[in-house]
């Protein structure tokens, strides 16, 4: 598809742009800045609404590519393309900048200039990362997300926050260099194959591997996937990093940065390795469903919304990683989706988190009782974020979950790769396990906040939303009821992606192979 | 007698001696009184002349000058730019610093170029004599840079101690030497080549003790643990802007005749004869590497003190600069490549100190909270040097690193490589510390002295984060450069 213009580089480096046209203005006029941000964010929202309407979804492999040589001695490209699974993280991501942006008008009053610089260089590397088919490329944009947000945490964020910055970075950065060792050492053995120096991806997608070779790859680049997802037990540095850093920060962490760790899985990390992933699958699939439960039950005793909030998230993504490793259409489709309506809910909710962190500067359940009777339209959105969250019918989290239960269910590769046959039904209840607990967690904090009697006097003349605060919610409310009443708008464009994803992974690991092994051996035992 | 082109051969030692030589003449002219500013900008002139004198014969072949003493070669012309620039910048360092300290004499860039000098002749000796002669000529100056701050009892323990463990280094090497040319009978680098090629070097003890000590020596002044003592007090203690340089310039120096060496004399020796693989000086120095990068690393973590910080930083990228010296050349190439970046971010980095040395008049981690709102640019700047120095993109420290780990993984050293990627990222943690400080702690208020920035040490910085940046987005040039400097090795 030509739109006459390099789309993709235009909705990549226009942050960046805005960025530096930014550094420009004085810093006496941080409202000029925080305009100018919001107008960057809102134009590279078009340009990738444009994007998300012109992908054609009939159509399987890479759009929009755009391609320059780079390091040319390196091997090394300026790669750029979507298909289905990185274009509704693209869009969501755009989506959530100018959001987040405009969530932080009254929240960031200190150094608005280099608060705005650093979410625009933020987005840079995550749209980057979304966009890179060349893997030193990603590499680039993967480190160099951790930068700012660094900052946004450390800076702009709450008592603990140099403590939870810095671990922050120490352990991303744990991950990443590990990662990049074994993309050095693909790229080698792809070099000793084939003779050609390259880190097209999709190239190096054929790169044959011994199966040893294969699981310290995996390892490496699992490790660092891992920890950004996070799956239990890498996900200690989430909650400090969540509570601490600003609204605007939580928001972005939680909706897109944690994005980055299951989608390095789908891109990546399966793919390159197949064999070694369905080695490592039981593994995964239990550190999932150990997330959901753990994720859901340190939640329940948080006294912290915040708190709560961010270990929801360790759920959430549990269920994410679950589709993943069922390798099936079904589920990796709920699991895709669920990345996105986790991007929106828990974004919701930390910013919502946030108004009445404003209004009271206090976050602790106990603190609260009976607001929605000062605060009606707050109540109101939380309950449709929480609603969301959990997953109710017509809402979004509804149909991801559906999917990922449904496809972990009824998945034929789980059982071979688990050796037996009750493994993805075993995995499919103890998840659904996790819905319910996430039901109690989230509805036992609305019912302890929002209902009852006021018993402080200091909630009793709380402000309701303001206008700025209702625009930042009610795209996020529309989205919420979009995805969940027209899921298909959204999946069509992944299912090619998606089954091409299946499919390749499953032949190269041979699972298919695998199972028509086990299904002979049936025969046999029949035959007896 | 020396011919034309043999003078022709050594033109960017030439230049930078006339420079220091010049300097020197001019400063008996000046008034006592004076500024000695105007003395730094003569410096910068013949040092913009020496990295002329390198430019315009890139691509030349090698050509041996001097009865083989030296050669002039793009690996030589790809160093003296980077000596040349590491010096330049450390004048204007010197320029916007040495007043307040009360340094601004002339013998202060005299002694630079005369340094600068010194290390080009080391960059080109293709004789142990000569490599000698080079070394002490870089040497001397630069024990006496280290003590120029007079009334600072610290720069006078620099200065001693540089000078006393700077001996004791050379006393290995000219041992080594010595040994060497008993074994070989001759100093010239291709002649004890041509003695390894010939006959199993394991059993000639002479020639493998000499080549120990010799390595001992240079390894010293690369500051490789366990040879480091001297670097961090030495460091901390010079004048910011002659740190700087020995950061940079003499360590790139010491770099350049460890490769010399390595390849040009002993690759025989790379790896041990058939059933003593392991014992060749290879795994010699990644052992070394190991080492140095390790220990400098979790030592700076406990630093509280910026220049001592740095001090060990710049320990710890010699170790992983070591990696490079396995493999080959790519590994040679990456070694240059990575000198280039390292000497911006390190030069740019103590530039950064400098200023806020001056400013807030102490280098210690408690003095550096609040510099991100009290001066913004320049603790911006420090930030993209400090990420530089971890080696996050899109920064020439990122490229750097990626480019010798890319070719130590193309030689099989996964191992070291998972190594060394662990203590760049111990290492980020105490980079991450002086922006903690900048920008995330309480001010602890010192009283900052209300002095105007100056112009000089702006420029120096300006210079290194441009090249920081540049090296970090495209960095294609500086790799074609660096892999085209190292052919004549091979």
């Amino acid at each position: 598809m030509d739109l006459g213009f390099p789309i993709l580089s235009s909705v990549l480096w226009l942050p960046l742009l805005g960025a530096l046209v930014i550094l420009l203005v004085p810093r006496s006029k941080p409202m000029l800045v925080r305009n100018l941000t919001l107008g960057v964010s809102l134009v590279d929202l078009a340009l990738a609404l444009v994007l998300f309407f012109q992908f054609d979804a009939d159509q399987t492999g890479l759009q929009f590519v755009e391609k320059h040589t780079w390091i040319e001695s390196l091997g090394i490209a300026y790669y750029l393309g979507i298909d289905g699974i990185s274009l509704l993280l693209v869009v969501l991501t755009a989506f959530l900048a100018p959001i987040a942006i405009l969530s932080t008008y009254k929240a960031v009053e200190q150094r608005v200039k280099g608060f705005m610089f650093s979410m625009q260089l933020l987005q840079v590397g995550m749209l980057g990362a979304f966009l890179a088919l060349d893997v030193f490329l990603f590499y680039v944009f993967w480190e160099l997300m951790l930068i700012p947000m660094y900052f946004i945490i450390g800076i702009w964020g709450g008592p603990r926050r140099i403590y939870a910055a810095v671990k922050f970075f120490l352990f991303t950065l744990l991950g990443s260099v590990l990662m990049l060792v074994a993309i050095l050492v693909v790229f080698f053995s792809h070099h000793a194959q084939t003779g050609v120096y390259t880190a097209d991806l999709f190239q190096l997608y054929g790169t044959s591997l011994t199966v040893t070779m294969q699981m310290f790859m995996f390892a490496a680049f699992a490790l660092a996937f891992a920890i950004k997802v996070p799956m239990f037990p890498f996900h200690t540095w989430l909650p400090d990093a969540h509570v601490e850093a600003p609204t605007a920060g939580s928001v972005i962490l939680a909706a897109v940065l944690l994005k980055m760790g299951t989608y390095g899985f789908v891109r990546f990390a399966f793919p390159l390795f197949p064999e070694a992933a369905v080695q490592f699958t039981p593994l995964i699939a239990i550190l999932a469903v150990v997330s959901i439960i753990y994720g859901a039950l340190v939640a329940m005793v948080q006294k912290d919304v915040k708190k709560l909030v961010a270990y929801s998230s360790v759920s959430h993504l549990g269920f994410v990683m679950l589709g993943i490793v069922a390798l099936n259409s079904t589920a990796v489709s709920g699991g895709l989706l669920q990345m996105i309506n986790h991007g929106i809910s828990t974004g919701m909710l930390f910013l919502l988190v946030g108004v009445i962190y404003e209004r009271r500067h206090t976050r602790m359940i106990s603190d609260f009782g009976g607001i929605a009777k000062p605060m009606r339209w707050y109540a109101l959105c939380f309950l449709i974020a929480t609603l969301a969250s959990i997953g109710l019918p017509g809402t979004n989290g509804f149909v991801g979950e559906f999917l990922v239960l449904i496809g972990t269910f009824n998945s034929d590769a789980l059982p071979v790769i688990f050796g037996s046959q009750a493994a993805g039904m075993v995995l499919a209840a103890v998840a659904g396990l996790g819905v319910i607990l996430g039901a109690v967690y989230m509805l036992w904090m609305v019912q302890r906040v929002f209902f009852g009697p006021l018993k402080k006097p200091e909630n009793e003349k709380l402000k309701d939303l303001t206008l700025r605060e209702a625009v930042v919610l009610i795209p996020l409310i529309l989205a919420i009821f979009l995805i969940g009443l027209f899921p298909n708008l959204f999946l069509s464009k992944v299912e090619r992606s998606i089954n091409a994803f299946v499919q390749d992974v499953r032949e190269r690991s041979q699972v298919v192979q695998v199972e028509m092994l086990a299904d002979n051996t049936e025969v046999h035992h029949a035959d007896r | 007698m020396p011919t034309g082109s043999d003078l022709m051969a050594v033109l960017p030692f030439l230049v930078a001696v006339a420079g220091g030589l010049a300097v020197i003449l001019v400063d008996l002219l000046m008034r006592p009184a004076a500024s000695r500013k105007a003395l730094g900008v003569v410096s910068l002139l013949f040092l913009a002349g020496m990295i002329l004198a390198c430019l315009v014969d890139v691509g030349k072949a090698p050509e041996l000058a001097f009865s083989n003493l030296v050669v002039a070669d793009d690996f030589s012309r790809f160093l003296g730019v980077i000596f040349a620039v590491a010096a330049g910048l450390s004048g204007l360092m010197a320029i916007g610093r040495l007043p307040d300290e009360g340094a601004a004499r002339g013998e202060f860039y005299a002694l630079l170029l005369f340094a600068t000098g010194g290390a080009c002749l080391l960059s080109q000796a293709t004789d142990l004599i000569s490599m000698f002669i080079g070394l002490e000529c870089l040497s001397i100056p630069a024990y006496i840079l280290a003590a120029s701050l007079r009334r600072d009892p610290r720069s006078a323990e620099a200065g001693f101690k540089y000078f006393i463990l700077g001996a004791f280094a050379t006393g290995f090497l000219v041992y080594g030497i010595a040994l060497l040319y008993g074994a070989a009978g001759s100093t010239q680098l291709s002649e004890i080549a041509r003695l390894c090629a010939t006959q199993p070097w394991t059993s000639n003890l002479l020639l493998t003790a000499g080549a120990l000590l010799v390595l001992i020596g240079l390894c010293f002044k690369i500051a490789a643990v366990p040879f480091h003592m001297w670097a961090p007090d030495v460091y901390q203690g010079s004048p910011t802007p002659a740190t700087a340089f020995f950061a940079t310039a003499v360590k790139a120096a010491a770099f350049a005749a460890l490769l010399r060496v390595l390849f040009l004399a002993l690759p025989e020796m790379q790896s041990g004869t058939p059933g003593y693989e392991n014992a060749g000086w290879a795994s010699l120095l990644g052992m070394l590497a190991i080492l140095t990068m390790t220990v400098a690393n979790l030592i700076a973590l406990v630093q509280t003190d910026v220049k001592r910080l740095l001090a060990y930083s710049s320990i710890a990228h010699a170790g992983y600069l070591l990696i490079g010296l396995l493999c080959n050349q790519e590994g040679a190439a990456a070694i240059l490549f990575y000198l280039a970046a390292y000497t911006f971010m390190t030069v740019g980095a103590f530039a950064l100190v400098a200023y806020f040395e001056h400013k807030s008049g102490g280098t210690s981690l408690t003095e550096y909270t609040g510099l991100g709102r009290r001066h913004p640019v320049a603790a911006v700047a420090l930030c993209i040097f400090l990420f530089s120095l971890a080696g996050i993109p899109p920064t020439a420290g990122f490229f750097g690193k990626f480019y010798l780990f890319r070719a130590a993984v193309n030689e099989g050293f996964i191992v070291l490589v998972v190594i060394a990627v662990i203590n760049s990222m111990v290492s980020a943690y105490y980079y991450l510390r002086v922006m903690v400080a900048m920008y995330m702690e309480e001010e602890i208020q010192t009283k900052p002295h209300a002095v105007k920035a100056s112009f000089a040490i702006a420029l120096a910085v300006g210079i290194c984060i441009l090249f920081v940046l540049l090296m970090g987005v495209y960095p294609t040039p500086y790799l074609d450069a660096a892999r085209s400097s190292v052919l004549s090795l091979f």
